[in-house]
């Protein structure tokens, strides 16, 4: 396999080891592709989550509460006024107990440890020591959007 | 002597002196990715360079280039299928939104999805190609029996991997085939509750879609590599087809390693470019009580359906017979054309051979046609 002329040669090897290099290329594009693939995409990016919809207006009387499953952190909307609507957080700030509303006196209530917020999220008793985190809520077209 | 004492200094020595490295590299030829049989109780080194001075055949030219190629897809199958396995949950609830997930918010979820789709769809194509191939080069004579019975049960095989593989998304089309198949399968006399037995029930509930779901990653993933095994180890003894119109120039391992290295990449081409310019997405979730109009088996089980539906006049155990019989004289075909060269009886059964194939396609025709018709 020698050439007579050195140079054919050497040209002939460069060649030989860009083309092999070009074609290693491949394997850091898989390495790429599969790695970014098996990357479990965090819940807080999921485009379509951020927008819940929490169902019609209209079916929610005012001054009255509906609970909305929204996986781990479920949450209340309030209709406080004909056009205005709440989302508070149904999660008590103490240990995570699920919280129940009570329309009578229009609280939220822990089952756990007898903790209770008004219907803003502020503390009105019991050990919790912070207020409930509210959500930006919105009626669009009769349906109330949730923004988490 | 001289070779240990070389391999002493090199990590390749290092590691042949604790393992049998030539015995890992010839697991390689097992499935045709290597043309050529090393000697594992020689070095590495000294048994490549030995199958290297070998005149060797390629596995990766036309059209040997079928078995081969669709090993590769197999490979690639349960490569993007595992990929696939991280995400997916096998349960009616979550099945559709998993993949949906996948389809979404997965970095390349698209594309894996897209690749394994494709992957399946040519995979079957070519090992039907491959049966038609032997059936009209006469690869099933003689000697080549276990090749010819292995191609077939390939070829259902991967059928069976892919029906199973259809439910899994859970959406309309996928659920809806399900059910038309099952009515198909469900008619077989023998298959029929061998295939009730395995799915668990009639009903396409959670618990039949794990059962699915098993069987399509794990019970004929393993069947199909053990019956490429069998290929595979079968070509190694009664050797590669003669290919008429090959040049008799040598070929070493070289130059057919060199030619897998070329499939592949026309092979990745070709599966990123079907991925990419005719996507497959999926249908709307699957709804139990709302049949879509245009309900239909895979394309492999139109003609079996078309036939059956033809002949309704015939009790029910009969009109499963047939498909199964056809299926069995295939499978048995070498045992019965045993006659060498092109002799009357091979000239029958090519004729025979012919008609099945354009009757299957026009009962496949028919098929298709079958719900417009209603």
């Amino acid at each position: 396999m020698k050439d007579s002329e050195g140079t054919d040669l050497e040209r002939r090897g460069v060649l030989i080891w860009l083309s092999r290099g070009f074609l290693a290329l491949w394997a850091p594009a898989a390495a790429g592709v599969a790695t970014s693939f098996l990357k479990a995409p965090s819940s807080e990016h999921r485009p379509g989550d951020k927008a819940i919809r929490a169902g019609a207006l209209s079916s929610l009387p005012v001054g009255d509460a509906r609970f909305v499953h929204h996986g781990n952190d479920p949450f209340f909307v309030l209709r406080v006024s004909e056009g205005q609507v709440l989302a508070v957080s149904a999660i008590c700030t103490h240990m995570r107990c699920v919280l129940r509303w009570d329309r009578e006196t229009s609280t939220f209530q822990c089952p756990c440890h007898d903790g209770s917020f008004d219907r803003k999220g502020n503390v009105l008793g019991g050990p919790p020591k912070k207020p409930l985190p509210q959500y930006p809520a919105e009626v669009r077209a009769d349906e109330i959007v949730v923004h988490t | 002597m001289e070779s240990n004492r070389e391999g002493k200094r090199s990590l390749l020595g290092w590691l042949e002196s604790r393992v049998n490295l030539t015995e890992i590299v010839s697991f390689l030829s097992v499935f045709g990715l290597l043309p050529a049989e090393l000697d594992s109780r020689k070095p590495l080194r000294e048994a490549l360079r030995e199958a290297m001075s070998q005149p060797l055949p390629s596995y990766a030219r036309w059209p040997r280039v079928l078995g081969i190629l669709s090993f590769l897809l197999f490979l690639f199958l349960v490569a993007t299928g595992t990929m696939l396995a991280f995400y997916y949950q096998p349960t009616a609830e979550q099945a559709y939104p998993s993949v949906t997930l996948i389809a979404r918010d997965v970095a390349f979820g698209v594309l894996i999805h897209q690749v394994h789709y494709w992957s399946a769809a040519l995979f079957l194509i070519l090992l039907g190609m491959r049966v038609i191939r032997f059936f009209f080069q006469g690869l099933y004579a003689r000697g080549r029996e276990v090749v010819w019975m292995a191609a077939v049960l390939t070829f259902v095989a991967a059928a069976i991997a892919d029906l199973t593989g259809r439910l899994l998304p859970y959406d309309a089309s996928g659920y809806w085939t399900t059910v038309r198949a099952r009515e198909v399968t469900d008619a077989l006399p023998i298959l029929g509750p061998i295939t009730s037995f395995l799915v668990g029930g009639n009903g396409l509930d959670s618990t039949v879609l794990t059962r699915y779901y098993v069987l399509h990653i794990a019970i004929f993933p393993i069947l199909l590599l053990l019956l490429f095994y069998i290929h595979f180890s079968s070509v190694r003894r009664v050797g590669m087809s003669r290919v008429e119109a090959a040049p008799a120039a040598k070929r070493s391992l070289r130059v057919a390693m060199y030619d897998l290295f070329l499939l592949v990449i026309f092979m990745v081409g070709g599966l990123m470019t079907l991925a990419v310019l005719f996507p497959q997405p999926f249908d709307a979730v699957a709804n139990p009580i709302l049949t879509p109009p245009d309900a239909r088996p895979p394309w492999y089980l139109l003609a079996p359906l078309a036939l059956m539906e033809a002949l309704s006049f015939l009790p029910k155990i009969l009109r499963g017979v047939i498909p199964e019989a056809i299926l069995a004289v295939v499978l048995i075909l070498p045992f019965l054309d045993r006659e060498s060269g092109s002799g009357a009886r091979r000239m029958l059964f090519r004729v025979l051979g012919i008609v099945l194939l354009v009757g299957w396609g026009a009962l496949t025709w028919i098929g298709w046609y079958l719900e417009v018709g209603r």
